[in-house]
């Protein structure tokens, strides 16, 4: 294998020394000075080119002495250099935004269409679009608008998980800058932890996955943060119904460092926590403080060092808190009794990186990275009484803690080699160090304090990849790719040698066939319990008695551009997955008396289905249709007594529709600019498979407490009603003196639907065989309301 | 959990309620055939009604059903007739050992069920050995550890319960009249032996396979306590059960056990109990019962 990688590297390098000359740089915003990422180089006669990377660098090699390139990104202008080339020269591209786009401006043709691309199971996500579709309390969610996507499914109500493939949620690789992010979801996965303000790209992919991506099985999440405004000092934030949020960015020194600075917090317990107080004072007595918040903060400094390098340094830092505090006093006369309790449960994310990019060469580029990213989990209880009447004093004074956490360093280094333009070589290696603190109790009191629980366990786990995506004439192209990975715990090795390919052949110039296969392996699990996505969920590792979780995936499907306009995608797809693990039957995660390995069991599951999105890039309407047809099922030896049975969001039919519309823009009474843009999201899924004991019958027990056995058949036996919502969103822009401010108008579930969230059976306690099962629903009609603004 | 109720507060804010229809694969009634047999034993057989879990009647015996032991081929053994509550064979036949044997129950209104089985090996107790002593807590208890030796069956799975099967007898002559109170129910034993299986129940038997010793002499040892009064008189009598059971047989005592464990615990995963009765519900297995007064 090593001597075919040499090999293939020889006759590639042989083919480039010929005669050949390379133009490199950055293709960057020219307000703004941001990085564009996937941004064309094409040269116009020869109809061959490259596109950026992550990081805005490009690489162009070509044996012809006259060249004429166009740069162009979708929404920017076009801007085309004809030069001489002699020798390797650096060109650095400033494209401006193109405002006034037109229905049939089409100058982002030239861009790789869908057609044109190696990869299939793609997406990437115009923020853009984020910002401007309707979303519930007005919340810029990410994580929702990905749900729209076929393939990809939501949780439940309001939840902002990811069911890729008929994944789990733990088998998303969400990458922020290239570091994991282990929980992404605030408010027991209402919202998502991403602030969109601070966000320059994002892209998802759901199958055929690059040999340079690994950990996971199901899909990949790559978000990269904005470097901030080189060029001057800008800021945008917004006031909404339950957050705020502002973003700051600007140049430190012009044209050599730039920062961005982003927060948000939500506020509903500051508002709230007064009236909790006196209506507790009032009613009970007892002083009462109450509440929940989140906030997350997202920084980024870089620093241009010289020509060739730059230093990034960003973080995340998020945090969620739900808490109780009590405080209750009285006396007899002789005594004093004090009584206080404070109850939390806590949960967040830290994530920092420090980058350097470098320009080895005109061809060779490296991004190194050293990173760090901890997820944390608390539940916390402490009391305290007091009994004080002047000689004898007591005092009981307690606390017990459940927290649960995973910790990862790592170091890694990517290289992009670009020796011609039918190649595009990645290749690199990368190490991480796992702490994983799987649910471990702490008790204390005045005389003891004790840990008990499951242990530390740590782990290794390093990696290397090689990919080429390779073009073979005008209709062959591919990525071929292999990832190698290893991972050791407790003195036990785990070894995965995971090749990928995904290719396509161009049938016509507007449309091609694709097929993919990735093989993936994931060395973390994550034991969850209930499908609201509570932060208790544990992450567990994969350990030398439960083996890491393996996957196949292939598939294939169809690509095509029409009218310049619409992008179409029809893919089918199976995915097999190994070593699965689930909660034993009567397992609970609460109570650490036993090894979490104790209480799982371990099986199989699969996916198959077809995808079709239609997607409108380009004009005033933009957005998408995606439809999934989809089979998902687990197998378990222990569980289920060995059957299979469906996963609990095996969703056989999902529609996602996102559409937006931008009016033109007209002036008002002082000649001020202003614009309007409407959205509409609407989703339709199969109701979720749950388990419901939904029969009984009599024990062969004679004890009356034991008298009725409640069936419930199979896992996952029965199917909660069908979900389908419509979401409805105005923005109205003006432009002001100093900026654009932006009241933002919503509907979410805009004919108030009733959608299932839990299912449950209510006894009649005045007459226990008298039960009725009931369906819980979430958010009814939520007109939402935000106020944004730009300077 | 206060947070937790916080949380389900604040959800409630927002959310509603809404009563649904059960889907109609739901609500047929069903049989449920109940029947451990045992080559010791004659056969007998109970038979019930399920309901669904919104109907708010209650169990009865099906008592005009037609129930059909076959052999392994399906020819007609015996017609059970009911008598109290169960059938049985009126003619005092017993299930013999290494055979297979079909049920067919039918009755108007109703779909037929089918279920087959086979008996369980006998395992007799070699010896039992225990000690006691008391234990000084709140309650004054006598605690007993116990080592039940058995020779398993070679070359087969082979699964075990040890049940004890408790009935107290408390009279209390301190008051102005003597008041006698009984209790009867299965006392919890617990035991430290690797390949017990029963080690996440607080209360149950214990439970285990042959795996790890096919064939050989073995040793369980288990532990309980009983109950002790210093100003009433306490009378036992106790039966131990020592069970040799199929695999069916032992799922269902297994599954059965956890589902009343965990019965209304809201952090507990579902319990799913084993039947084997084709289109209905329940147990038609085989298992042996060595029983000593204890």
């Amino acid at each position: 294998m090593k001597n075919a990688i040499v090999l293939i590297l020889l006759i590639i390098t042989i083919q480039t020394v010929s005669q050949s000359r390379t133009v490199s740089g950055f293709v960057s915003d020219k307000n703004s000075g941001e990085k564009l990422i996937g941004a064309t180089i094409l040269e116009t006669t020869l109809k061959i080119g490259t596109s950026t990377n992550f990081y805005g660098f490009y690489s162009f090699t070509t044996s012809q002495k006259e060249v004429e390139i166009r740069f162009s990104y979708v929404g920017y202008k076009s801007v085309i250099k004809k030069f001489r080339l002699d020798s390797n020269i650096k060109l650095n591209i400033e494209l401006e935004q193109n405002n006034i786009l037109k229905e049939f401006d089409v100058i982002a043709s030239e861009n790789e269409e869908i057609q044109d691309d190696s990869q299939m199971s793609t997406v990437d996500i115009s923020m853009e679009k984020v910002k401007s579709l309707p979303v519930l309390l007005g919340e810029q969610d990410l994580m929702k608008t990905i749900q729209l996507l076929p393939g990809v499914q939501s949780g439940g109500e309001g939840t902002s998980g990811l069911y890729v493939r008929g994944g789990g949620p733990d088998q998303n690789l969400i990458l922020l800058d290239g570091v994991p992010v282990y929980n992404a979801s605030h408010l027991f996965g209402f919202f998502s932890v991403f602030n969109a303000d601070a966000i320059n790209s994002v892209q998802l992919i759901k199958g055929g996955f690059p040999a340079r991506y690994g950990g996971r099985l199901s899909s990949v999440l790559d978000i990269r943060m904005k470097e901030g405004n080189s060029k001057k000092f800008q800021g945008e934030g917004s006031i909404g119904l339950i957050s705020s949020k502002l973003s700051l960015e600007g140049p430190i020194a012009k044209g050599k460092s730039s920062f961005i600075v982003s927060a948000r917090r939500t506020y509903a317990d500051i508002i709230a926590r007064p009236a909790i107080r006196i209506i507790n004072q009032l009613q009970f007595d007892e002083k009462i403080v109450a509440g929940y918040y989140f906030y997350d903060v997202n920084a980024k400094i870089n620093h241009k060092i010289n020509k060739s390098n730059t230093l990034f340094l960003s973080t995340y830092i998020g945090n969620d808190k739900f808490y109780y505090n009590t405080e209750w006093e009285f006396g007899d006369g002789r005594s004093t009794f004090t009584d206080i309790t404070k109850e939390n449960i806590k949960w967040g994310n830290i994530t920092g990186a420090l980058r350097c990019n470098s320009i080895i060469n005109d061809k060779l580029f490296s991004n190194t990275t050293i990173s760090y990213s901890r997820y944390k989990f608390n539940v916390g209880y402490y009391a305290k009484y007091s009994e004080n009447n002047g000689s004898d004093n007591v005092l009981v004074e307690y606390q017990e803690d459940y927290f649960s956490q995973i910790q990862d360093w790592t170091a890694k280094i990517d290289f992009d080699y670009v020796p011609t333009p039918n190649h595009y070589i990645k290749f690199g290696t990368g190490y991480t160090y796992h702490t994983f603190k799987p649910g471990v109790n702490l008790y204390k009191d005045l005389d003891t304090s004790e840990i008990f629980g499951s242990s530390n366990q740590y782990g290794n786990e390093a990696y290397i990849y090689i990919e080429d995506d390779i073009k073979l004439g005008e209709r062959i192209k591919f990525n071929v790719g292999l990832h190698g990975s290893s991972y050791s715990i407790n003195n036990k090795n785990y070894f995965s040698i995971q090749p990928r390919f995904s290719g396509r052949y161009l049938i016509e110039e507007t449309m091609s066939i694709k097929a993919s296969y990735a093989k993936m392996t994931q060395f973390i699990h994550l034991l969850t319990h209930t499908s609201i996505g509570l932060p208790t969920d544990l992450w567990v590792p994969a350990t030398d008695k439960v083996a890491p979780q393996y996957s196949d995936q292939i598939a294939i499907g169809v690509a095509k551009t029409v009218r310049k306009q619409y992008q179409v995608s029809i893919e089918g797809y199976y995915k097999r997955m190994e070593n699965l693990i689930e909660y034993k039957n009567g397992a609970t995660f609460l109570g650490s008396e036993s090894d979490w390995q104790e209480k799982i069991e371990a099986g199989k599951g699969w996916s198959y289905g077809g995808e079709i999105l239609v997607e409108k890039k380009l004009g005033k309407t933009t957005g998408w249709v995606g439809y999934t047809l989809s089979w998902t099922n687990r197998q378990i030896e222990e569980l289920n007594f060995g059957e299979v049975f469906p996963y609990r969001y095996d969703r056989r039919h999902d529609i996602g529709v996102a559409i937006t519309h931008k009016f033109d823009k007209t002036k008002d009474k002082k000649g001020q600019e202003k614009w309007i843009d409407v959205g509409l999201v609407f989703v339709y899924g199969t109701g979720n498979a749950v388990t419901l004991g939904l029969e009984r019958y009599k024990s062969n027990k004679n004890n009356n407490y034991d008298s009725e056995i409640v069936s419930i058949g199979a896992r996952n036996n029965y199917r909660m009603p069908n979900y389908h919502r419509l979401d409805l969103g105005v923005n109205v822009h003006k432009k002001r003196k100093r900026g654009i401010q932006t009241w933002s108008y919503g509907l979410y579930n805009a004919y108030s639907r009733q959608n299932p969230y839990y299912l449950f059976i209510t006894t009649n306690y005045q007459n226990p065989n008298e039960r009725t099962l009931k369906q819980l629903s979430l958010f009814p009609i939520m007109p939402s309301v935000s106020y944004n603004f730009k300077f | 959990m206060r947070v937790f109720t916080l949380f389900v507060f604040v959800l409630c804010l927002v959310s509603c309620e809404k009563e649904l229809e059960l889907d109609a694969e739901f609500k047929t009634t069903k049989l449920v055939v109940y029947s451990l047999f045992s080559n010791n034993e004659v056969w007998e057989v109970e038979v019930t009604n399920s309901l669904n879990i919104l109907e708010s009647k209650s169990f009865e015996f099906v008592d005009n059903a037609n129930v059909e032991i076959q052999d392994e081929g399906g020819n007609l053994i015996e017609r059970l007739v009911f008598q109290d509550s169960s059938y049985i064979s009126a003619i005092g036949t017993k299930p013999q050992l290494d055979k297979t044997y079909r049920i067919k129950v039918s009755a108007p209104n109703f779909e037929t069920v089918t279920s087959q089985g086979k008996c369980a090996d006998n395992v007799p107790i070699i010896s039992i050995d225990s000690s006691s002593s008391i234990t000084q807590d709140r309650w004054v208890d006598k605690k007993y550890t116990c080592s039940l030796k058995f020779k398993d069956v070679a070359g087969k799975e082979n699964y075990y319960a040890v049940i004890l099967k408790l009935k107290r007898t408390e009279i209390d002559s301190n008051s102005w009249s003597v008041d006698t109170t009984v209790y009867q129910y299965d006392q919890s034993l617990y035991s430290r032996d690797p390949f017990n299986e029963n080690n996440f129940l607080f209360n149950g038997p214990v439970l285990f396979k042959d795996r790890l010793f096919d064939g050989q002499e073995q040793i369980v040892n288990f532990t309980f306590s009983l109950f002790q009064s210093s100003d009433r008189k306490v009378i036992y009598d106790n039966k131990l059960q020592f069970i040799s059971m199929t695999k069916e047989a032992y799922d269902y005592l297994m599954s059965s056990e956890l589902f009343f464990e965990r019965y209304d615990d809201p952090f507990s995963n579902p319990v799913q109990v084993y039947d084997n009765i084709e289109g209905g519900f329940g147990i038609f297995a085989g298992q042996s019962i060595y029983e000593i007064d204890f």
